[in-house]
């Protein structure tokens, strides 16, 4: 058999779902090929692969009963992640809208004062160092 | 109690009998939704849904088939609807993210359960593995998880799909067909 053959049946062969004839030509021939039984034994590492089972929690229908009340309190909109979302983004709205404004703002007031005096704003941090040691004491 | 019963007493919204349920099916229902979703975090919120969607719905369920095909129904569409919408959702988890720490809103389950350290092939597996299963068309995916994941029979699927037995076996091939190719390719490439 072609390589090209044997690594299109691989997955049956994997299987063990083709005719005990071509298990045994497979099974020979990746005896044979280093390049064919490298690719099966890749296969059959993603294929073989199975998802960790989960096991039966304790919790479950507790959890299970307050997603249910929460829901009939939230009937009529879809459900309790898109409330909290769009709250969420209304948040971010007006948190980027302040952020976009205060920007704009101080850029235009340190406009301003670089103009009128660049020294300024090096006073303006110790200023600032010591309104925060008298607001510490 | 029989399945009967208990889908009774849930119509009549016993609570009881809904946690008798819960507990029955919920590692069946965890585990169908982690095959589909490949995390935890995602499979726990998903396989509440579908208890959710159970409670609602059961006296929609008539016994035409078993009980337990039912569930893995309302499961499997329930982790398909949230593969589809999770596109969108993760796009606004991404603006979220950039604003708010995410973490305080992860569920219960994350908090309690962490992921053990795997090597760094089994990753590499897993990541592959889920790229690849994202290659196929959705009743593809679907039959394959079934089958290779949860060990059901043809014609355990067929019910659960509403589809005949062999288109069963012609998608099965497929499938496998398609993630055979992507797995080769990939490697071939790197
Ligand atoms: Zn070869």
């Amino acid at each position: 058999m072609k390589c090209e053959t044997i690594q299109n049946n691989l997955i049956f062969y994997i299987d063990k779902e083709l005719d005990n004839q071509v298990m045994l030509d497979i099974e020979t021939h990746l005896k044979n090929c280093d390049e064919c039984l490298a690719i099966y034994k890749k296969l059959n590492n993603v294929y073989g692969y199975k998802t960790e089972k989960l096991d039966v929690q304790e919790f479950y229908f507790s959890d299970l009963k307050k997603r249910m009340d929460k829901e009939k309190n939230h009937m009529f909109l879809e459900s309790k992640n898109n409330v909290f979302l769009v709250k969420k983004l209304l948040v971010a709205a007006v948190l980027v809208i302040g952020l976009f404004i205060g920007v704009l703002m101080g850029n235009y007031y340190n406009n301003v004062e670089i103009s009128q005096n660049p020294t300024e704003i090096e006073n303006e941090v110790f200023d600032n160092d010591s309104y925060e040691t008298a607001f510490l004491e | 109690m029989t399945d009967k019963e208990l889908i009774r007493q849930i119509n009549n919204k016993n609570e009881s009998a809904f946690k008798i349920l819960v507990d029955k099916y919920q590692e069946l229902v965890l585990n169908v939704c982690n095959n589909f979703l490949h995390n935890k975090e995602d499979a726990y919120d998903v396989s509440q849904e579908v208890f959710i969607e159970i409670y609602k719905s059961s006296h929609k369920f008539k016994f035409k088939s078993k009980l337990s095909t039912w569930i893995y129904r309302i499961s499997v569409n329930k982790s398909l609807n949230y593969i589809r919408n999770n596109k969108k959702r993760s796009i606004l988890k991404s603006i979220e993210s950039v604003f708010f720490d995410v973490d305080t809103e992860q569920s219960v389950y994350s908090k309690i359960v962490s992921e053990p350290s795997k090597n760094l092939e089994y990753n590499e597996s897993k990541d592959i593995l889920r790229k690849a299963l994202n290659t196929l068309a959705k009743n593809q995916k679907t039959v394959f998880i079934l089958n290779k994941y949860e060990d059901l029979s043809y014609s355990e699927i067929s019910e659960i799909l509403n589809i005949s037995v062999s288109n069963v076996g012609v998608l099965l091939i497929r499938a496998k067909k398609k993630l055979q190719k992507y797995v080769i390719d990939y490697y071939k490439n790197n």
